[in-house]
C-alpha cells in the first residue's frame, strides 16, 4: 500500500468522519422510511454519493404523478450541480495516471479536505492521498447508510433531526478551518453574501437553483476581486 | 425494475458525468489557469452559501436554534485550537438546548 494512501485512510477518521456518518445514518432512515429497499440506498449512496442530491431524489423517485422521476433526476443533479466546478478545480491536483479513478469520489467531504491538504504533500502523492481518504469515507458511506436503515424506526425524531445539522455545523467550522489557514476567504465570503439571492427565485423553482445562482455569482465576483 | 430505480440510475449516470466533464475541462489546463481559479471560487462559494441557505432556510430546528448552533460551535472552535470535534459536539448540544429552552 502506498504510504500516502495510508495516509489519506488515516486522516479521514476524524471529525468529518463524524459528522459523514451522522448524516448518512439519518438518509438510511428516510429510505428506509420512505419504502425503498437497503438495495436502493446502497446504490444512492455509492453513485450519486452527494447528499443533497441524494436527499432531493429520495423525496421525489417514488412519486405517483407523471414526470415525477424525471423532476427527481433533475432536482438531483440541480442539486449536485457543483460536483462539475469541484472536480475541475480538483484535477490539477490529482493528474497522473489515478486521475480517472478519482472521478467518482469528487463529493463535499474529501474534495474540501483535499483542497486544503493537497497542496502540501509533493505532487505523485496527492492522487494516493485523495484516494486513500475518499475511499475510506466512501465505505463509511455505506456502512452508516446500511446502519441508519437498521436503525429506522428505533431513532427518535429529535435525534434524527439533529443528525441533519451535523454536517451544517461541520462544512461551516470547515470553512472556519479554511479561512484560518489563510484559505479562499473572497470566495467563502462571496457564497455566504451571495446566498440570500436563493429566496429571489420565484417559488416553486427548486432550492438547489439558488445555491447555484449564489455559487455563480460569489465566486465570479472573488475570481474577479482576486483578478485585480 | 422497481419503483425509483429507473430515476436512480439516470441520476447515477449523470452525476458520474458531472464529474468527469469537470475533470475532462481541467484536464489540459496548468494549475494556476483563470479557469482552474474561476472553477475554485465557484466551487468554495457554494460550499458557503450551502451552509449559509442551510442555517437561515426554514427546516427542522428553530432559526435561533440553528444560529446559536453554528455561534456555538465557531466560538469553540476557536477557543480549542481550532479543533473541529469540540466545536461540532458543543454546536449540536446548542441546537439542542436553545430549542429545548424555546418550546
Amino acid at each position: 500500500m502506498h504510504p500516502a494512501f495510508r495516509q489519506g485512510v488515516t486522516e479521514a477518521v476524524g471529525a468529518q468522519m463524524v459528522a459523514m456518518a451522522a448524516t448518512f445514518i439519518a438518509f438510511g432512515a428516510a429510505v428506509r422510511a420512505a419504502g425503498f429497499g437497503l438495495g436502493w440506498g446502497l446504490a444512492s449512496s455509492a453513485g450519486v454519493y452527494g447528499m443533497a442530491g441524494q436527499m432531493v431524489l429520495l423525496g421525489a423517485a417514488h412519486g405517483a404523478v407523471p414526470g415525477a422521476g424525471t423532476a427527481a433526476v433533475a432536482g438531483c443533479v440541480m442539486a449536485n450541480a457543483r460536483f462539475l466546478p469541484m472536480a475541475a478545480a480538483l484535477a490539477p491536483l490529482v493528474r497522473g495516471r489515478l486521475a480517472p479513478l478519482c472521478v467518482p469520489f469528487v463529493a463535499i467531504t474529501p474534495w474540501a479536505a483535499a483542497m486544503r491538504r493537497l497542496p502540501d504533500l509533493p505532487p505523485p502523492h496527492r492522487a494516493h492521498w485523495f484516494l486513500g481518504f475518499a475511499l475510506a469515507s466512501w465505505v463509511v458511506g455505506l456502512l452508516t447508510t446500511t446502519l441508519g436503515y437498521a436503525l429506522a424506526g428505533g431513532l427518535s425524531p429529535a435525534v434524527l433531526r439533529l443528525l441533519l445539522m451535523v454536517n451544517v455545523l461541520y462544512f461551516a467550522l470547515m470553512i472556519a478551518a479554511g479561512l484560518a489557514r489563510g484559505g479562499a476567504w473572497r470566495a467563502s465570503a462571496g457564497g455566504a453574501v451571495a446566498a440570500p439571492l436563493a429566496f429571489l427565485l420565484p417559488a416553486g423553482v427548486p432550492p438547489a437553483w439558488g445555491i447555484l445562482l449564489a455559487a455563480l455569482v460569489g465566486g465570479t465576483a472573488a475570481f474577479l476581486l482576486r483578478r485585480r | 425494475m422497481g419503483d425509483g430505480w429507473g430515476p436512480l440510475l439516470a441520476a447515477i449516470l449523470l452525476m458520474l458525468a458531472l464529474r468527469g466533464i469537470g475533470v475532462a475541462l481541467a484536464w489540459r489546463l496548468p494549475a494556476d489557469h483563470p479557469a482552474i481559479a474561476w472553477a475554485t471560487a465557484v466551487s468554495e462559494a457554494a460550499l458557503s452559501a450551502w451552509v449559509v441557505l442551510a442555517l437561515v432556510s426554514p427546516g427542522p430546528w428553530p432559526l435561533a436554534a440553528r444560529l446559536a448552533g453554528a455561534g456555538v460551535a465557531l466560538a469553540v472552535f476557536i477557543l480549542a485550537g481550532r479543533r473541529l470535534l469540540p466545536g461540532l459536539a458543543l454546536g449540536l448540544a446548542a441546537v439542542w438546548v436553545v430549542d429545548w429552552l424555546l418550546r
